[in-house]
């Protein structure tokens, strides 16, 4: 028998009772005891409290030798209905021997240090207020890293982490002493304190439990502190009914987050508790939210456990009733133990800091996130790479750049004559020719093509525009963002224009780049690149202005390296949104390009393995589509605007390019030289095929491309027999069938070539394990030789095909309009040019304003709108018999014309006819153009003032003109003020009829209805004074929000926050 | 590894890139193979072929210069003379083949740019006289089934004191250009420049002088500003002062003009006599000028307008056949100058005046009825024109002798006359023009005459010949093909 109570109070130390709590501990008990036994200052008595265990925890206990030789009193209880750890600990001390005055509460997954105990004691004798003591808790299996250094929590109920989970111990924390609260791990806690506070209360669960007695205590008036130098290891399995160490942690962190506001909810004061209540609600849904936009779901999930705080308001209050009339101190006595406000945003910072940091790719990282693979480089030279060259070296090295830069170089030949010609002035008009038309507008005005109801060149249009349009409006707001660019004639143009001559270096980029996914050498990337990104085919799509198809050669190989991203194991759901994203975008500009991605990504959802893979699919099939909004019915039954949307028609002749050139991917035929150099790299990409494929995947991959190649080609043959249209003005000859236009060969090209490269460089892999892993053997100077012969062509063709020049067809002149009918056209009359072009078999007429038409040459579609007259004026002018009573000025006045322009091939007599037509006075000529100014007229009410021709006029009741009216929009939109004016007068607009179904006219709020005069809208206006406005709404606004709703969706999916690290964390 | 499975698995290898290549072949070969094309849309089946045709004429307009002495600043009309527009429209029976506009036409004289209706008919054939008073032009308009084939002529004579003369010129189409040669450098000659501007606004036209000296430089007033609808009076003299073969070449600029010269010459006391000099036919190396009548002194005056001299052959064509001038047959004139060649040695009677020059020339012919050197006299001035294309036709100056004179220089021609009497009778004579050669068709009694054709280098001018106690007064008429026909020219809109 060891010394009683009494001899141990006498020795000058507490008397202590461990209080060990069972329940199936057996994985960690044996340490326990041992810890236990080995304390520097055991304890004086030992209960053992075991709750129902089934694995002989409570023999361990007793038949523990250490502990029969240090701890002289013993005792084993053994209970089955206790639910709680807290209630285990009260039934212990309930049956504790007189005279006990401190109780070390132990589980069995923890061990404490061996001086643990001796440094608490130490701690409670140094100073008598402390009441309740706890150990620095570090990892069961890693002692170095700290769990916890007391409780750090707010005001409100948020406990902060400090240390961080994971944290090492560095001994940073090891000045802490008085602290809220403690954990239960191998607590301290003097007995009549713990039994004037009925212990542990059970209605919180664990560690909220530890933490409401410590809040208590602190109340209460003890002193509650951390020992630091007392350590104790604890492997925290939960005393829950399966004693594990690998529970749910997102379900246990919520529990407990709850648990710590619900704690903070029944210790406040009774008056904050409402207020505080509603603070956690709306604070949990913020940051629930806030954490939601970050992409941040799980975390978001955890934040609105918060709320579910506020569900247990009976057991919350019952734990208040319990506390009462036992606080000793003022709540605001104890401010000093909680974290500031300050300090928990700052600490809120150090967590975003740390998620948007980027990671430092490091070589461990490249190892573990490829199939690693190195090509036919040497491994020896990979570990060269260990050694940090400077940056200048690794960039001036780097195949892609190379790559790039051979491409811009040969953008920047090709263009010679465009750039040296202005298409570099940003207040310019950009390129017209091949395909590509004249426009005068900026991003605006390009949006509003796009979003009215009723809009395009001329007298307008209701048909739907593509969402073509959409991309080429956002890359101009993008290029408007550019100094000066915004305030040029025509910021669209520009725009084009350099994204033409830009687009073989960022293909050729976005080609290097997407060849990432495959684990092959850089060179034969670069070189893969090259031949994409600057390649006969490349350089056809510039050649022709067709910047649709451009565009879309700059996105398909990320698109294409997205579905194989989206196949793998590895896939995530923002690579999958992304390249949904850039799948829509390419569906915008080639639609036929939807096909394949649909196709794909449907084979993938019904035979992808694996449900996350199979969910990634289904956004690839579902995502492009919807991103087409209402476009996409129209692809649905519209085979023109499938395969021949403007910008991918062909009017060359099938006739100018051999059949054979087609199918090997130059749509515009070449020099034969430059043709026969082409084919090395398509060779060695058919001939890599042979390699027998790793695996099924691999397999399935190649006769994928394999098909894609056959399907591609055998459409870009095919397209030149698909017949969109007869050419318009083509001056068909007799007996010969008029040319016609085909849909473009190139789509099916962009994608045999890229289902070429994409075989060739997969059957490149693993090529050092053929050619030899060193040495020079006659495999490794056959593939060398090769390699080298094909870059060497490959260049040829290149320099050929740029040296021939890439903007034959397109200038930089071609088009302009004369600056002044495009000032008026963009001023408040909004007036309109009328360009007359003689054919030899029609006067051709165009009516030039500031909406703009459509950027890309296409097929002719019937115009919605009906001519309001001016048809026969023209015709009157050209045949030169003009009507002297009705004379040609102010009949084109009355339809909006403010200019005419005659061009071409002069005409004398359709020259002599507008120079002695009234009101229309020469302007000037120059050499390919004479222009015409169509007069102001007098108003008829106040004869001092002039009226210029405009899109809206204000007209007596009899007709006689009164006044213009400023528009502000296109198509006569506008927000004007009206003066008063005579009874009965009305509003004329120089529009087709057809714009009166889509526009909304009113005044001062009042709509208006339209009544046709003399073909153009008219509205009769009241005769006080008012506000005018004239809007034209969305063809259909529901399709547009849902397809704005879908981009936003997809584009927020997309978007990765933060760094990788963090969202492995979420 | 068996060798037979090593060799096995190489053509496995082999057989990927094969079925590769001819897979794709065989697919391009099938795609490339199919016959025809596949049409996507209705709008690419052939469009028609759209061609210009001629449309009935709906509206022909004709100006006339109006009082020519009448509006010059500084200088006094000549009274006592009456201007006189008769308009006129083709017979029915010189139509026969083009299209007439359906309905009611009107014939209409007003004056400008009041605007003024001075005469209305609505009956085909018949002359409509209207006279014109003050500095006024006259517009002559048909319209509707009136439109086509409408010809009118403007006259003014006066008998009596030293300012008596006949005037007759044609009322013509606005042009962007007129060449007229007219006047002379005697004391008292008066060439007074005639620029009228039908159109809506103002138009510039640009006068440069030609003499014999070469182009005279330009002076102030060799810009004129004429307002819409208005017109333009000014002295040679005033541009170029004395010059004694002067040429007229107006450029407008901004609209189309109609000018005439009209030249008036009194030596001494002795009245010289007048007329209008119409705008000669375009430079080019053959000038035919009809309708010329020697009875006096006569001479051709010749404009070579490019720089280079030019080697001009005249000669003058007779009923029988071509006759080399006596003198001056082949002449040579510098480069931008003017040179007159004298007509002498033939016996009086009509001709037409043929030059043949190397380089492009126009040219026009004054005669002069002058049986005694000191009696008053009449001067006609016959301008250079183009052949007649289908119709041509032209009112009669009343009371006078009217003779047309029909030339052929492009083979022997097949040519219709028709003569409408006051009373609406049509009297239709065939004849044969031969080659080279020239025939005369007496108009007595006719109010208007037409001339139809369908030879190649036809013309035709009225000589009229006023004889009076005095003197006989003489001028002469170049016939110009009337329009017939409107151009449809079929207009296309297209989308931007």
């Amino acid at each position: 028998m060891a010394a009683s109570v009494a001899e141990v109070e006498r020795a000058g130390g507490p008397h202590v009772v461990a209080i060990l709590v069972l329940r199936d501990g057996a994985p960690w008990l044996p340490e326990c005891l041992d810890a236990l036994a080995s304390q520097t200052r055991p304890p004086d008595h030992l209960i053992a409290v075991d709750v129902a265990s089934t694995d002989g925890s409570g023999a361990l206990v007793t038949n523990h030798e250490g502990l029969l030789a240090t701890v002289p009193h013993r005792e084993l209880l053994t209970v089955d209905s206790i639910g709680t750890f807290a209630e285990a600990v009260s039934y212990a001390v309930a049956r504790l021997p007189e005279g006990s005055t401190w109780l070390w509460i132990v589980s069995d997954d923890s061990a404490p240090d061996p001086g643990a105990l001796a440094a608490l004691t130490g701690a409670v004798r140094r100073s008598p207020s402390v009441r309740v003591a706890g150990p620095k808790v570090v990892a069961w299996d890693n002692p170095k890293q700290l769990l916890d250094v007391g409780y750090q929590l707010t005001r409100s109920g948020r406990r902060i982490f400090a240390p961080a989970p994971g944290e090492a111990d560095q001994g940073q924390y090891d000045q802490r002493t008085d602290v809220l609260a403690v954990g239960t791990t191998c607590m301290l806690v003097r007995r009549d304190v713990f039994e004037s506070l009925d212990g542990l209360d059970s209605a919180f669960p664990e560690p909220a439990d530890a933490l409401d007695f410590g809040w208590r205590a602190q109340l209460a008036g003890h002193r509650v502190v951390v020992v630091p130098a007392a350590r104790a290891r604890d492997a925290g399995a939960r005393f829950g009914r399966e004693r594990t160490t690998e529970p749910d942690p997102r379900a246990v962190r919520r529990l407990q987050r709850s648990a710590t506001r619900r704690v903070a909810l029944a210790r406040c004061s009774t008056l904050a508790a409402p207020f505080l209540a509603l603070w956690i609600a709306l604070s949990s849904v913020a940051s629930a939210v806030g954490l939601l936009l970050l992409k941040r779901p799980a975390h978001a999930w955890l934040a609105m456990g918060d709320i579910t705080a506020l569900a247990h308001p009976v057991s919350s209050l019952r734990s208040r009733w319990r506390f009462r009339r036992r606080r000793a101190l003022a709540r605001r006595d104890l401010a000093t133990l909680f974290v500031t406000s300050g300090e928990a945003a700052r600490h809120t910072w150090d967590k975003v800091q740390d998620a948007l940091t980027p990671t430092r790719r490091t070589a461990l990282d490249t190892q573990d996130d490829t199939e690693t693979e190195t090509g036919p480089v040497a491994p020896e030279a990979d570990n060269l790479a260990i050694l940090p060259s400077s940056f200048a070296r690794r960039v001036i090295t780097n195949p892609g750049v190379l790559a790039t830069t051979m491409a811009a170089g040969a953008a920047g030949y090709g263009f010679r004559s465009a750039l040296t010609s202005g298409v570099l002035d940003v207040q310019g008009a950009g390129l017209v020719g091949g395909q590509l038309q004249r426009v005068t507008t900026d991003a605006a005005g390009m949006w509003h093509t796009f979003r009215d109801g009723w809009h395009g060149a001329g007298w307008g249009t209701n048909a739907e525009s593509s969402p073509a349009v959409v991309v080429i409006t956002a890359l101009s707001w993008l290029a408007e963002r550019l100094p000066v660019v915004a305030q040029g004639r025509s910021p669209v143009s520009v725009t084009i224009a350099w994204l033409l001559i830009l687009s073989l270096p960022m293909a050729t980029v976005t080609a290097y780049a997407a060849s990432r996914i495959l684990p092959v050498s850089s060179w034969l990337r670069a070189i893969a690149a090259l031949a994409w990104g600057a390649g006969g085919l490349a350089q056809a799509t510039v050649q022709e202005g067709r910047v649709t198809a451009a565009l879309a050669h700059v996105l398909l190989p990320l698109v294409a390296a997205g579905i194989v991203r989206l196949a793998r194991r590895d896939g995530t759901y923002t690579a999958a949104a992304a390249t949904s994203l850039g799948a829509g975008v390419v569906g915008a500009l080639e639609p036929l390009i939807l096909v394949p991605v649909a196709l794909a990504a449907l084979v993938l959802t019904v035979l992808g393995p694996g449900v996350s893979r199979r969910l990634r699919a289904a956004s690839l099939l579902v995502f492009p589509l919807a991103l087409q909004g209402p476009w996409l019915l129209r692809l649905t039954h519209d085979s023109v605007a499938l395969l021949a949307p403007p910008g991918l028609v062909d009017t060359t002749p099938a006739s100018d390019v051999p059949t054979w050139m087609v199918a090997v991917g130059l749509p515009l035929g070449a020099s034969s030289l430059q043709a026969l150099l082409t084919l090395p790299v398509i060779a060695l990409a058919v001939i890599s095929t042979a390699r027998r494929p790793r695996s099924r995947a691999e397999s399935a991959t190649v006769s994928a491309l394999g098909l894609l190649v056959v399907l591609g080609t055998g459409y870009a043959v095919l397209a030149r027999s698909i017949v969109v249209d007869t050419l318009v003005g083509g001056g068909s000859l007799q007996g010969l069938a008029p040319p016609v236009m085909t849909a473009w060969p190139g789509v099916g090209s962009q994608i045999a070539l890229l289902a070429l490269l994409g075989l060739g460089l997969l059957g490149s892999r693993r090529l050092a394990a053929v050619v030899g892993a060193s040495g020079w053997g006659w495999r490794r100077w056959l593939v060398g030789s090769a390699t080298a012969a094909t870059a060497v062509s490959l260049l040829g063709a290149l320099g050929l095909g740029v040296n021939d020049r890439l903007d034959n067809g397109l200038s930089t002149a071609g088009g302009a309009l004369p600056a002044v009918a495009v000032d008026q056209s963009r001023g408040p009359d909004a007036n309109r040019l009328l360009v007359l072009r003689p054919t030899p078999s029609y006067l051709d007429y165009e009516l030039v304003g500031a909406e703009p038409g459509s950027v890309l040459r296409g097929v002719t579609v019937p115009t919605a709108a009906t001519d309001p007259g001016l048809g026969p004026v023209v015709r009157a002018l050209a045949s030169g018999t003009f009507d002297p009573d009705r004379p040609a000025g102010p009949r084109l006045a009355d339809l909006g014309v403010g200019f005419v322009s005659v061009r071409g091939t002069a005409d004398p007599s359709l020259i002599r006819t507008l120079d002695a037509a009234p009101g229309v006075v020469r302007l000037g000529a120059t050499d390919d153009q004479t222009l015409w100014r169509v007069v102001t007229r007098p108003s008829a009410t106040n004869p001092t003032d002039v009226v210029p021709p405009a899109r809206l006029r204000i007209v007596t009741k009899d007709g006689a003109l009164v006044s213009a009216v400023a528009v502000s929009g296109p198509h006569a939109q506008t927000v004007a003020a009206i003066p008063g004016g005579p009874e009965g007068r009305r509003l004329m607009v120089a529009q087709a009829p057809e714009w009166a179904a889509h526009a909304v006219v009113s005044f001062d709020g009042q709509p208006l209805s339209p009544a046709l005069l003399v073909g153009t809208p008219a509205y009769t206006l009241p005769s006080s004074a008012g506000t005018l406005t004239i809007e034209i709404p969305a063809l259909r606004r529901g399709w547009s929000y849902a397809q704005l709703a879908v981009f936003a969706l997809v584009l927020f999916l997309a978007i990765p926050f933060g760094n990788r690290r963090s969202r492995r964390l979420s | 590894m068996t060798a037979s499975a090593g060799s096995s698995r190489r053509w496995a290898a082999l057989a990927r890139p094969v079925a590769l290549v001819a897979t794709t072949a065989g697919v391009v070969a099938a795609v490339g193979l199919v016959p025809g094309r596949i049409l996507l849309d209705a709008a690419a089946e052939a469009s028609p072929t759209v061609t210009t045709q001629g449309v009935a004429l709906q509206t022909a307009t004709l100006w006339c210069p109006g009082p020519e002495t009448e509006g010059l600043a500084g200088v006094p009309a000549v009274p006592g003379g009456t201007t006189t527009v008769l308009a006129a429209t083709a017979p029915t029976a010189a139509l026969i083949g083009t299209p007439v506009a359906d309905g009611s036409g009107l014939l209409t004289v007003k004056s400008a740019p009041e605007g003024a209706v001075l005469a209305q008919s609505a009956t085909r054939g018949a002359v409509l006289p209207a006279q014109l008073v003050g500095p006024i032009t006259g517009e002559v308009a048909a319209s509707g089934s009136l439109a086509a084939g409408l010809a009118a002529t403007q006259t003014w004579k006066r008998l009596d004191s030293d300012e008596r003369g006949l005037v007759a010129t044609p009322c013509l189409a606005p042009t962007s250009e007129a060449w007229l040669l007219a006047g002379g450098g005697d004391p008292t000659r008066r060439e007074r420049l005639v620029v009228a501007n039908p159109g809506g606004n103002a138009v510039t036209a640009d006068v440069t002088m030609y003499g014999a000296g070469g182009p005279v430089a330009a002076s102030a007033t060799s810009r004129l500003v004429v307002p819409p609808r208005g017109r333009v009076v000014v002295l040679l003299d005033a541009i170029a002062g004395v010059e004694v073969s002067p040429a007229v070449h107006v450029v407008a600029t901004g609209g189309l003009v109609t000018a005439v010269v009209e030249d008036s010459w009194i030596d001494g006391a002795v009245g010289r006599g007048r007329d209008d000099a119409a705008t000669s036919a375009a430079p080019a190396t053959d000038q035919v000028i009809p309708g010329v009548v020697v009875g006096g002194p006569a001479m051709i005056r010749v404009l070579v307008p490019g720089a280079a001299e030019a080697v001009v052959q005249a000669r003058v064509l007779t009923p029988t056949g071509p006759l080399a001038l006596p003198q001056g047959a082949v002449t040579r004139v510098p480069g931008g100058s003017v040179r007159d060649i004298p007509i002498e040695g033939l016996p009086p009677g009509p001709y037409a005046v043929q030059l043949t020059a190397d380089q492009p020339v126009t040219a026009a012919v004054m005669s002069q009825h002058r049986p005694d050197l000191a009696a008053p006299s009449d001067l006609a001035w016959a301008a250079s024109t183009e052949p007649i294309h289908g119709l041509a036709g032209v009112p009669t100056v009343p009371g006078a002798q009217n003779t047309l004179i029909l030339s052929s220089s492009g083979g022997v021609a097949d040519v219709t006359v028709y003569l409408t009497a006051g009373d609406g009778a049509v009297t239709t004579k065939a004849l044969r023009v031969e080659a080279d050669a020239i025939a005369t068709v007496d108009a007595a009694g006719a109010v208007s005459v037409w001339v139809a054709t369908s030879g190649k280098g036809v013309r035709a001018g009225l000589a009229v010949a006023l004889s009076d106690p005095g003197g006989t007064l003489v001028s002469s008429i170049g016939l110009r093909s009337t329009q017939l026909m409107g151009v449809d020219i079929p207009v296309r809109e297209r989308q931007g």
